[in-house]
């Protein structure tokens, strides 16, 4: 593979790379926005059931007593769809109210707790993983002391319809069409580039005539003019000089036969 | 090589830039209207969604009070309350309370418009809710999109640029100018040895129609040593030889052309190519700079004070680099092939690491080790090497894939796929390199004696100080912290400034000032580890910091050794300043300002020195 096939060839990757980053960055840009929308939707039902919570606390109810609380989270569930699931935990991390009701009782992951512990100075905690982003707020009594979380889990980037999946055909041929006039595009400047090698290799193989307009003083063709020339008249010469040798050769024969024959 | 030819090579790859990133930004652009197509709709409808949910709720409150039996003109709060949730929701811009005959009763704003929510007590019409939508956040949004796109294509065009203009110099220009001195040699009567030019391309086959004519003459010669080698082997006494002497002595120099050249290793090729091989792993290595800060933020560490967080990953990095390289710069030459080879290894999986590490100190760990194999690497790649003798290109490109685009395109993946998956994708980048470094002819690869090996220079730490300072710690735990791209782009603007100020080699004191001034000026723009959004005024800081400090870089007066471990240790420096910085409340950039004028001071110092006694 030539020099410039192979520079064609690299090219024509780093387009497709190119394409490709563009698409991830459409897809990453615009699933975000997606979970900011969904997030912003999320904020209001977020600081109602907190506001709800944090009513009967100042009523001197503790965590576990007040249970309207399992049935506003229900609510909250059945109301929106974007949520997967809405719990509150003691500041323990023991789940007290879950939409999963199997799970009630449980502790909420050390990832929770952690994201809990590195949030800002505000009551907002937020967490993304894999498949989901869940967006938590404490719980204050009177006093401004925690006395428990609340926990939305939502469906984060990865649940979205996949954006890539939708343009995908579009991709395949946005890439191919960009590969292709990348790569016919650098092929004809490295065309353009090699011209005058290519010609002056035409004219040392003989398949084109020497010198011509392009011949110009300091060009490779005027030189290659100039060294075919030199070569001729230096063939010439070599030739010459070997029929000279020959000569030598040829007169000491006869001198040896001049010799030989008197003996 | 000729000027033409050098100004051709120019246009040719600038056009081939062009080509590429105009062919990646029209694709961008289209897959992001068709993206736009696709995802907005349903973006407007959710936000549509949260809308309704909102201003049903609160319509709900309403009814609730007027169901109590509070008159609407004698609701309580609902201002508060309004207040509230317009401040609570931001897909929310206002929301008014109005009564059936349009008067407005309470309203966060004036002139609300937007949806309306009745309130319906009894089956009677008794107010409406108004709420105003907020501007969507999708115009900011596909804005800064369009930068990264732009980005995109800019950076990689760049990259195109660079390769197609390596490549033509290095392969067609050379040959060009190779063929051109040959075929001007044998006109003057210079006939070369034959060389058997191996390989394909519109070069080689250039100089194998070079040899094709040379054929004729080969064989004319072969006839012509022929007849010498008999006469001479009939010339017992010697009396032939010397009538032979006068027929081949005009002859001479065509004679040469039977000879042929010994099998050719490419020395300067192998050299060359261990020089660029760094530069691409260089490249691949910066692309962390927009996370490494900011990535250590996030982490934390409880026995250290947080000043130190963004800084520690770079001070580590700098010392074991430095203490790696001296080491390394040791080895005997036959180690040389594996210290490379497991530089890049160490390195590659260091980055790879870093997509499942959630500790501070295994990140920092990982960064140490990451800094020892770029240390190992570099020095076994370049060890003796002078920065810019050989190779003129060299050191403008390696300041432009260090600076420019290897923080771009880092910035740009982890916009794309995130931070971790940006350092995974550097890290597997690393590691295939290495296996390219195993394919150099490592034995062709030497030290040369008369490389000036001085272990260091002052400009150029004071450089590494200020670049260490802002573009490795500042920028990205600050504008960049949760914009990778702008952190990105920042240091770019740094990087493009430095690497035109390289070759215009700027008087030492011009450089300082401007180093100096470009300090002060991000220092007045605000730039510090809160700043959450870069101005004008911190680009314009990053382009004369990048002058100035490029301007203190001389290449040519030092070997890349000298040239890597004076950087590392100011950047390692620098870092650190800005933690003392923050610890004593001081401006962040206040020492590392210090740091620069010093070490620049200290560095002339020392020059003048050398020169006195070198007199």
């Amino acid at each position: 593979m030539s020099p410039a096939v192979r520079t064609i060839f690299a090219l024509s990757v780093l387009t497709l790379v190119g394409i490709t980053l563009s698409v991830l960055l459409i897809n990453e840009a615009l699933d975000r926005l997606r979970v900011r929308a969904v997030e912003s939707n999320i904020d209001f039902i977020l600081t109602e059931l907190r506001d709800s919570v944090e009513a009967s606390v100042s009523l001197g109810l503790l965590l576990p007593e007040i249970h309207v609380a399992q049935d506003l989270i229900e609510r909250a569930r059945l109301g929106n769809q974007e949520i997967l699931a809405v719990e509150i935990f003691d500041p323990s991390g023991v789940s007290v109210y879950n939409t999963d009701r199997g799970s009630i009782g449980e502790r909420v992951t050390d990832d929770w707790l952690e994201a809990i512990r590195l949030r800002d100075d505000s009551r907002r905690w937020r967490l993304e993983q894999l498949d989901t982003v869940v967006v938590g707020e404490e719980i204050r009594n009177d006093f401004g002391e925690p006395v428990g979380h609340l926990a939305v889990t939502l469906a984060g980037a990865a649940h979205g319809d996949g954006l890539v999946g939708a343009v995908a055909t579009r991709f395949a041929v946005v890439a191919a069409a960009g590969v292709l006039i990348v790569a016919l595009l650098s092929a004809l400047m490295f065309h353009i580039a090699t011209r005058d090698l290519r010609m002056v290799a035409r004219q040392l193989y003989g398949q084109e005539p020497l010198g011509g307009p392009s011949a110009e003083p300091g060009t490779l063709a005027a030189a290659a003019v100039a060294m075919c020339a030199a070569i001729d008249e230096t063939i010439v010469e070599v030739d010459l000089a070997a029929e000279k040798v020959r000569a030598l050769d040829q007169d000491e024969e006869i001198a040896a036969e001049d010799v030989h024959e008197p003996a | 090589m000729s000027l033409p030819d050098a100004r051709r090579d120019l246009i040719i790859a600038a056009i081939v830039g062009l080509i590429l990133a105009i062919s990646v930004g029209a694709g961008g652009a289209l897959m992001l209207s068709s993206a736009e197509r696709e995802a907005l709709p349903e973006l407007s409808a959710k936000v549509r969604e949260g809308s309704d949910t909102v201003g049903q709720a609160v319509a709900d409150q309403i009814r609730m009070a007027l169901d109590y039996g509070i008159p609407l003109e004698g609701l309580y709060g609902v201002d508060t309350y309004f207040a509230n949730v317009v401040s609570g929701v931001p897909t929310i811009d206002a929301l008014a309370l109005v009564d059936p005959d349009g008067d407005v009763l309470t309203s966060t704003a004036e002139n609300v418009t937007g949806l309306a929510f009745p309130v319906i007590t009894g089956g009677k019409l008794m107010a409406n809710v108004i709420l105003a939508p907020a501007p969507p956040l999708f115009g900011h949004t596909v804005g800064k999109l369009r930068l990264a796109l732009a980005a995109t294509a800019v950076v990689l065009g760049l990259v195109a640029a660079c390769i197609t203009l390596l490549v033509l110099r290095r392969n067609v220009s050379a040959g060009r100018a190779r063929l051109r001195h040959l075929m001007l040699g044998v006109s003057r009567g210079v006939f070369p040895a034959r060389t058997l030019p191996s390989g394909r391309g519109a070069t080689v086959v250039a100089l194998s129609g070079f040899d094709y004519r040379l054929a004729p003459l080969e064989a004319s010669v072969r006839c012509l040593e022929d007849e010498v080698a008999t006469v001479r082997a009939i010339d017992f006494d010697g009396s032939l030889s010397e009538k032979l002497d006068p027929i081949l002595e005009p002859v001479a120099a065509a004679r040469g052309v039977v000879e042929t050249a010994g099998a050719s290793v490419d020395r300067p090729g192998h050299r060359s190519f261990a020089g660029w091989l760094a530069v691409a792993a260089l490249s691949v290595y910066a692309m962390s700079i927009p996370f490494v800060s900011n990535f250590a933020i996030d982490r934390q560490w409880e026995y250290v004070p947080v000043d130190w967080w963004p800084s520690l990953p770079w001070i580590a990095e700098g010392i074991a680099a430095i203490m790696a390289s001296t080491l390394a710069r040791t080895l005997p030459q036959q180690a040389r092939p594996m210290a490379a080879f497991f530089g890049l290894l160490a390195a590659g999986l260091s980055f790879a690491a870093a997509y499942a590490l959630r500790d501070y100190g295994l990140f920092l760990a990982s960064r140490a080790v990451a800094g020892a194999g770029l240390g190992v690497t570099v020095s076994a790649l370049f060890s003796g090497r002078s920065a810019d003798s050989r190779e003129p290109l060299l050191p403008v490109m390696m300041l432009l894939s260090l600076l420019v685009a290897g923080p771009v395109l880092g910035g740009l993946l982890g916009e794309a796929i995130g931070r971790r998956m940006a350092f995974l994708s550097a890290g597997i980048l690393l590691i295939a390199l290495g296996f390219t470094s195993l394919t150099v002819r490592w034995n062709t690869i030497g030290g040369h004696a008369g490389a000036t090996a001085h272990g260091w220079n002052g400009a150029m730490a004071a450089a590494g100080a200020a670049f260490g300072a802002v573009s490795l710690v500042l920028v990205p735990s600050g504008p960049g912290y949760e914009n990778y791209l702008a952190a990105g782009l920042l240091v770019a603007a740094g990087g493009a400034a430095a690497t035109l100020a390289l070759p215009l080699h700027p008087r030492w004191p011009v450089s300082l000032a401007a180093a100096l001034a470009g300090m002060a000026l991000l220092s007045w723009s605000g730039l510090s580890m809160s700043e959450p959004m870069p101005g004008a005024a911190t680009a314009l800081g990053m382009a004369v910091l990048g002058w100035g400090a490029g301007g203190l870089v001389r290449p040519h007066r030092a070997t890349m050794t000298t040239l890597f471990l004076s950087t590392g240790a100011g950047i390692a420096a620098g870092a650190g300043s800005v933690s003392i910085a923050g610890a004593f409340a001081l401006p962040p950039l206040a020492i590392a300002a210090c740091l620069v004028l010093v070490l620049t001071l200290a560095g002339q110092v020392a020059v003048r020195r050398t020169t006195a006694v070198a007199a």
